[in-house]
C-alpha cells in the first residue's frame, strides 16, 4: 500500500514512517500542505494520512481542495483536535476517518485498512471472512457455518449476523440493527428474528445487553 | 444587618439630587426674601416722604388763612399734632415726627424742641433716617417744615419676617414632594439596567441592550466594552488551553508510536523481558492522555456559545448509544449492564457535555464494579413538577456519605483508591449536568451497597 503522509511534527512523522516501513507500506512524507496537491495529481496513493495543524495552512483546506478537484482517495485525519465540532467538520468535508492523537498504532493500521477497503470496493479473500467464537461468516459467498457445519439463514438473519459480527467489539443498538437489517419493520420484529437466529447458531452466540442492544459473543 | 447598615451609610445619588434641589429652592427663596425686604424698605421711604410732603402742603394752606395770629397758629398746630399722635397710637406706630413753623424767620411752633436742629438723613448708630420737607408761602412769609422718622424696623420683627417667610415655608413641601417623585422616576432606568445585569448568568457575556437615554449610554457602552474584553480574555484562555493540550498530545503520540516501533523490533527473550516496562509506558501514556482529555473536557464545559438554543434530543437513544460503546469493556470483566427507558424522552440537550458526563459516569460505574457485577441504568419519565431522572447504580464500593460533596471537587481522589483516574470525572459530570439544566446527586446503591448517581433534569 502506498501512503501519502502529511504531518509536520518531526517525532511523529519519523515514528510513523518507521511503522509503515515495518508494515511493508511505501510512504511519502510531506511536512506542509504546499506541494501536496501536486503529488496527489502526479502519483497514485492508496490512502492519505492528514494532520490538520500544519505550518503553512490547515489540513482541512487541503482536503477540501482535493475533494473539489475530484480526488476520492481515502483520507484519514490524525489530529489533536478532539472537539465534536472538529470531528463532525472533518467528516463533513470528506474525511473517511478521524483519529485523535495520541492513538494506538494497531488502531491506526486497522482503520487505515478499513478505509482503503471501503474505498476500493474490492476485498481480499481473507478480508470477507468474519469469525466470532464458533461462528464463521463468509460475506462474499453469503455462507455461515457453526464449528465448520454450514447453517442456512434467511436474508434478514444473515444481514443481522453480518452486522453484529463485523463489529465484534461493539454493542449494536436496536435502532442500528433495524436500520441495517430490517429497514421497513417495526415493533417486536427484531426480537423475533434474533430469536430465530439464536435457534440456528446457538443461544450464546449473540449476547443481549438489556435495554441497549445486541452484540456478537467472541 | 451589617450590609443594611453599610447601605444606610452609603452615599446616595438620590439624596444628592434631592439635596441639590432643596438648596436651589432655599437659595431662590432667600433671594426673593431679600428682594422683598429691600423693596419694602424703599417703598417705606417713598411713602413716608410723600406723606410728609402732603402734610406740609395741607398745613401751609391752613396757616396762610390764619397768618399773623401766632397764638391761633400755635393752637391749631398743637391740635393737629395731637390728632396725629392719637392716630399713630391707635395704629401702634411709633415713628417720631417733628413739625416746625416759622413766620418771617420767627419760630412759631416746634413739636419736638428737644431734638437737634439738623436731623440725620441716613440711618446710623441706632438712629433712624429722617425725611424732611419744608415749604414757604411768599405772600405771608410762613414756612412749614416737617421731619418724619423712617421706621422700617417692623420688617425685622418676628411678625414681619414670619409674614415674608411663610409663603416660602409653606410652598417648600409642595415643591419637594414632586421633586422627590421626579427624581425617583428619573432614576428608574438606572435600576432597570442594574436588574438586567443582576439577572445574568456568569456565562452570559453578551452585550446589554443599548439604553435609549443619552446619559446612560456611556454606562451601558462601558459595561459592554468590559464584557467584550472579558469575553476575549476567556476566549484567549480557551485558545491557550487548546494549544497547551495540543502541545501535550503531540509528544504523547510520539512516545506511543515510538514505543510501538521499539517493541515491534525486539524479538525472542528480549521481547518477553520488555513486556512489563512496555506495559508501564503504555499505561503512563494512557493515563496522561486521559488526564489531558479530561482537563480539556472540563474546560469545555465552562465554555459555550451563550444564548444559542439547545437542540431537542431523545435522551434514551443518546444514553443507549453511549452505553453501546462502553459495554464491551464491561463485558470483558463479565459485568452486566442493563438499561431501561421510556419510549421517548425529548429534552433540550447539549450534546458534547452530556456525552462527556455519561462517558465519565458509565466509565466510573464500570471501573469500580466488581467482576461479574451488575450496572443498572434507569431513565424515568418526567412527572408533574419534576423533570426526567437518570439513575446509574453500580455494585462497587460506593462513596461514604461524608465524602459525597468532596468528590465533586477537582482532583479530589478518595484516599487509598487503587483505581487510576484523573480526579476530574465527577467535576466534569457536575458541570455538564449544570450545562444541561440538571443536578447530580449521589446515594447508596440497591440494598445500601454500591453507588447510585442520579441526574435530575429540570421540569419542562
Amino acid at each position: 500500500m502506498k501512503i501519502l503522509m502529511i504531518e509536520d511534527d518531526l517525532a511523529i512523522g519519523r515514528a510513523l514512517l518507521a511503522v509503515f516501513q515495518d508494515e511493508g507500506h511505501a510512504c511519502v512524507w510531506l511536512r506542509m500542505t504546499a506541494g501536496a496537491m501536486e503529488r496527489v495529481e502526479a502519483e497514485h496513493f492508496d490512502a492519505v494520512i492528514l494532520d490538520l495543524s500544519l505550518p503553512d495552512g490547515d489540513g482541512t483546506d487541503l482536503l477540501q481542495a482535493m475533494r473539489t478537484a475530484g480526488y476520492s482517495l481515502p483520507v484519514l485525519i490524525i489530529t489533536a483536535r478532539d472537539s465534536l465540532q472538529d470531528r463532525l467538520y472533518g467528516f463533513d468535508i470528506g474525511a473517511d476517518d478521524y483519529l485523535i492523537k495520541p492513538f494506538e498504532i494497531p488502531e491506526l493500521l486497522v482503520r487505515l485498512r478499513a478505509i482503503v477497503r471501503r474505498c476500493s470496493g474490492t476485498m481480499d479473500a481473507a478480508e470477507h471472512i468474519w469469525t466470532a467464537g464458533a461462528i464463521t461468516v463468509d460475506e462474499a459467498r453469503m455462507q455461515v457455518s457453526r464449528t465448520g457445519v454450514p447453517v442456512t439463514l434467511s436474508k434478514t438473519e444473515f444481514a443481522l449476523l453480518l452486522a453484529l459480527i463485523k463489529q465484534p467489539d461493539r454493542v449494536l443498538t436496536r435502532a442500528e440493527l433495524e436500520k441495517r437489517a430490517l429497514p421497513h419493520s417495526e415493533g417486536q420484529t427484531l426480537d423475533v428474528h434474533i430469536f430465530n437466529l439464536r435457534k440456528k447458531i446457538g443461544e450464546t452466540a449473540i449476547r443481549t445487553v438489556r435495554g441497549v442492544g445486541y452484540m456478537a459473543q467472541a | 444587618m451589617l450590609k443594611r447598615l453599610g447601605r444606610g451609610m452609603q452615599a446616595s445619588l438620590f439624596r444628592r439630587l434631592m439635596l441639590g434641589f432643596s438648596c436651589v429652592i432655599i437659595a431662590v427663596a432667600l433671594m426673593g426674601l431679600l428682594w422683598v425686604f429691600l423693596e419694602a424698605k424703599a417703598t417705606q421711604t417713598t411713602r413716608t416722604s410723600s406723606e410728609n410732603r402732603a402734610h406740609v402742603r395741607a398745613l401751609l394752606m391752613h396757616m396762610r388763612d390764619i397768618a399773623g395770629q401766632p397764638e391761633h397758629m400755635r393752637e391749631t398746630l398743637e391740635q393737629s399734632e395731637a390728632a396725629r399722635v392719637q392716630m399713630f397710637r391707635e395704629l401702634d406706630y411709633h415713628s417720631r415726627v417733628r413739625l416746625r413753623v416759622w413766620q418771617y424767620g420767627r419760630l412759631i411752633y416746634n413739636s419736638q424742641p428737644d431734638l437737634p436742629n439738623v436731623l440725620p438723613a441716613k440711618a446710623e448708630h441706632g438712629h433712624y433716617a429722617w425725611v424732611r420737607w419744608s415749604e414757604r408761602d411768599d405772600r405771608t412769609g410762613v414756612v412749614v417744615e416737617r421731619s418724619h422718622e423712617v421706621d422700617d424696623e417692623w420688617m425685622l420683627t418676628l411678625w414681619g419676617v414670619n409674614f415674608l417667610l411663610s409663603s416660602t415655608i409653606f410652598s417648600l413641601p409642595l415643591l419637594l414632594v414632586p421633586a422627590w417623585l421626579i427624581v425617583r422616576i428619573g432614576l428608574k432606568p438606572l435600576r432597570t439596567i442594574a436588574a438586567a445585569i443582576e439577572q445574568r448568568s456568569d456565562a452570559d457575556l453578551s452585550p446589554l441592550p443599548d439604553s435609549k437615554y443619552r446619559e446612560l449610554s456611556p454606562l451601558v457602552a462601558a459595561t459592554n466594552a468590559l464584557m467584550a474584553r472579558l469575553k476575549q480574555r476567556i476566549e484567549h484562555e480557551h485558545e491557550f488551553l487548546a494549544d497547551a493540550a495540543h502541545e501535550l498530545k503531540t509528544p504523547l503520540a510520539a512516545i506511543q508510536i515510538n514505543t510501538h516501533v521499539l517493541l515491534s523490533r525486539v524479538s525472542g527473550e528480549t521481547a518477553a523481558r520488555c513486556a512489563e516496562p512496555a506495559a508501564g509506558v503504555r499505561e503512563g501514556v494512557a493515563r496522561t492522555t486521559h488526564t489531558v482529555h479530561q482537563l480539556l473536557a472540563f474546560e469545555r464545559m465552562r465554555a459555550g456559545p451563550e444564548g444559542e438554543p439547545l437542540p431537542l434530543l431523545e435522551l434514551g437513544g443518546f444514553v443507549r448509544d453511549r452505553l453501546a460503546m462502553a459495554v464491551p469493556l464491561a463485558l470483558h470483566r463479565n459485568i452486566e449492564i442493563e438499561f431501561s427507558a421510556p419510549p421517548a424522552c425529548h429534552l433540550p440537550l447539549h450534546v458534547e457535555s452530556l456525552g462527556a458526563m455519561l462517558d465519565n459516569l458509565i466509565g466510573n460505574a464500570v471501573k469500580y464494579s466488581p467482576d461479574d457485577g451488575r450496572i443498572a441504568i434507569r431513565l424515568e419519565e418526567a412527572k408533574v413538577g419534576t423533570g426526567p431522572r437518570l439513575t446509574i447504580t453500580d455494585q462497587g464500593p460506593g462513596i461514604p456519605a461524608a465524602l459525597r460533596q468532596k468528590v465533586f471537587e477537582r482532583f479530589y481522589r478518595i484516599l487509598g483508591q487503587e483505581q487510576s483516574g484523573s480526579g476530574l470525572g465527577l467535576a466534569i459530570a457536575e458541570r455538564a449536568a449544570a450545562r444541561n439544566g440538571a443536578t447530580i446527586s449521589l446515594d447508596d446503591g440497591a440494598n445500601g451497597a454500591g453507588l447510585a448517581v442520579t441526574i435530575a433534569f429540570a421540569a419542562a
